[in-house]
């Protein structure tokens, strides 16, 4: 479109994006259209000037789980889909490979993906399941009476649905337990955020730590970090005076979502913070990429 | 393909960022899924959420957006951005939902009728970021006078017909539609350097 578009064209493109042209006006445009097909560049831009309102909003996360409740469905519907490529999942050795750098450490990232069909087959069956679970599951079939022989595997299913369940609700408990902690800091009168911010091409990540003066903990909230190689970690360092102070490292989940607890030492003053990419375990001074820096 | 080679997300790779993890999802790929929901689930939770003002239904809500892009494949990127369809698709289904609480009927989809054109170079737009994006829409919206951006929001988001919202303003149908349509078009000059 070289020349601009007259008034009432404009007037009744607008019109139709919003859905409230008359009949007779829809007529006019449709005529208008017959005889500028090029016209209908202008409505899809309208259209997508339109769908771009909600960035507006104030910006606001779902909460992590709707993310896993999401993937597990899908491993779940995979039967009616199945993947050419295996889906990736979580390793539950994957942070587990560098040790925390203070003893006190009892950081935890959010557990895996707690609804997952990915767990592994019970070695030992646990308390509650029947003593028989092993035997009847190695009991052949065809050796029972049909009727037993459903019943036996109703059993075993039933006891492994159980098993499920009681490692799901665990799960969810130490998940429950870790986030009262956190819910218990946040309630503080003097808790105050400190915010971090992803720098370069990791502009994305986000997040905060969680301070209460007189406090010897600190909470680190961190998402949208890419999980690492094994042998790397991320490496929080506390700046005083321009000094850079190794903190804590730590690893974040396959969600790209660290929750992890810092022992807050009572010399510190938590101003202005820094998160690298270390290889070493203790590195005494930075080394690798800067990721992420504080707000202040 | 190799998800990871692609993330994080660079700007001015976002429309070729999204038909990679579009095309690995229709391969079978769930952790493309995933890395689509961590790109787009902010959008579709927070539209969710500003209609139907109420944090599991707006949930339950992004669940079935983003199960719905996984199961259905009717994303056509020669139709628009991938954001375009995720909020289309939001909005109209909240609304639904926000018409079926007052049993007032299905709302009509009239926002989204399929418009099949060429597909058109990324815009400048389409390579920025969520958070420019923000930044870009809150000062283009925050440009337009106070009625227009009104009845805009109006439409948009509590999906009212430009009748509903003379009655509810006490404003002739006329000026509403003179309003919005006013709302949009300075809209987009506003955003004419972002939006081509």
């Amino acid at each position: 479109m070289n020349e601009p578009l007259s008034p009432r064209i404009e007037e009744l493109l607008a019109g139709y994006a919003l859905g409230d042209l008359s009949s007779e006006e829809a007529a006019e445009l449709q005529q208008i259209l017959v005889e500028h097909p090029d016209l209908e560049i202008e409505l899809q831009s309208l259209q997508e000037v339109l769908a771009t309102l909600p960035y507006a909003l104030p910006a606001i996360e779902p909460s992590p789980q709707l993310r896993q409740d999401i993937l597990a469905s899908l491993d779940h519907a995979s039967i009616d889909r199945p993947s050419p490529i295996a889906p990736v999942t979580n390793s539950p050795n994957s942070n587990l490979s560098i040790a925390p750098a203070l003893p006190l450490d009892i950081s935890a990232n959010i557990p895996p993906n707690i609804a997952s069909n990915n767990q592994p087959l019970p070695v030992v069956p646990p308390v509650g399941i029947p003593r028989n679970w092993s035997r009847i599951s190695q009991i052949p079939v065809p050796g029972l009476k049909l009727a037993g022989g459903i019943a036996a595997l109703v059993t075993v299913a039933l006891g492994f649905d159980n098993y499920r369940l009681r490692q799901q609700l665990a799960s969810i408990q130490g998940q429950v337990d870790r986030q009262k902690d956190v819910i218990a800091m946040l309630q503080q009168p003097k808790t105050r955020l400190v915010s971090l911010k992803g720098m370069d091409d990791m502009v994305k990540a986000s997040g905060s730590i969680v301070v209460t003066p007189g406090e010897p903990q600190a909470v680190l909230i961190l998402r949208n970090l890419p999980p690492l190689p094994r042998g790397q970690s991320y490496q929080l360092w506390n700046i005083i005076d321009e000094q850079k102070i190794p903190w804590q490292q730590f690893q974040v989940n396959q969600q790209g979502v660290a929750l992890t607890k810092l022992v807050l030492p009572s010399s510190y003053a938590v101003t202005k913070l820094a998160i690298t990419i270390e290889l070493s375990p203790d590195p005494p001074v930075p080394t690798g990429p800067m990721v992420m820096v504080s707000d202040l | 393909m190799e998800i990871n080679a692609v993330e994080p997300a660079i700007d001015g790779q976002e429309p070729a960022i999204d038909a990679a993890l579009v095309g690995a999802m229709r391969q079978g790929e769930s952790s493309a899924l995933g890395k689509l929901y961590d790109r787009y689930s902010s959008l579709v939770y927070r539209l969710a959420l500003r209609i139907l003002a109420s944090p599991p239904e707006a949930e339950d809500l992004t669940q079935e957006i983003f199960l719905n892009l996984w199961h259905n494949q009717t994303y056509d990127p020669r139709r628009g951005s991938l954001s375009s369809y995720l909020t289309t698709l939001t909005r109209s289904r909240a609304i639904d939902k926000l018409r079926s609480r007052t049993t007032q009927g299905k709302f009509l989809q009239r926002w989204s009728q399929a418009l099949t054109t060429a597909p058109s170079p990324p815009s400048p737009f389409d390579l920025a970021s969520l958070e420019q994006r923000s930044t870009e829409i809150h000062q283009a919206l925050s440009l337009l006078a106070d009625k227009h951006r009104q009845v805009l929001e109006l439409a948009y988001y509590e999906g009212l017909s430009q009748s509903e919202i003379a009655a509810r303003l006490k404003t002739p149908l006329g000026t509403v539609k003179s309003w919005s349509r006013q709302g949009l078009l300075q809209l987009r000059k506003n955003l004419k350097d972002v939006i081509s």
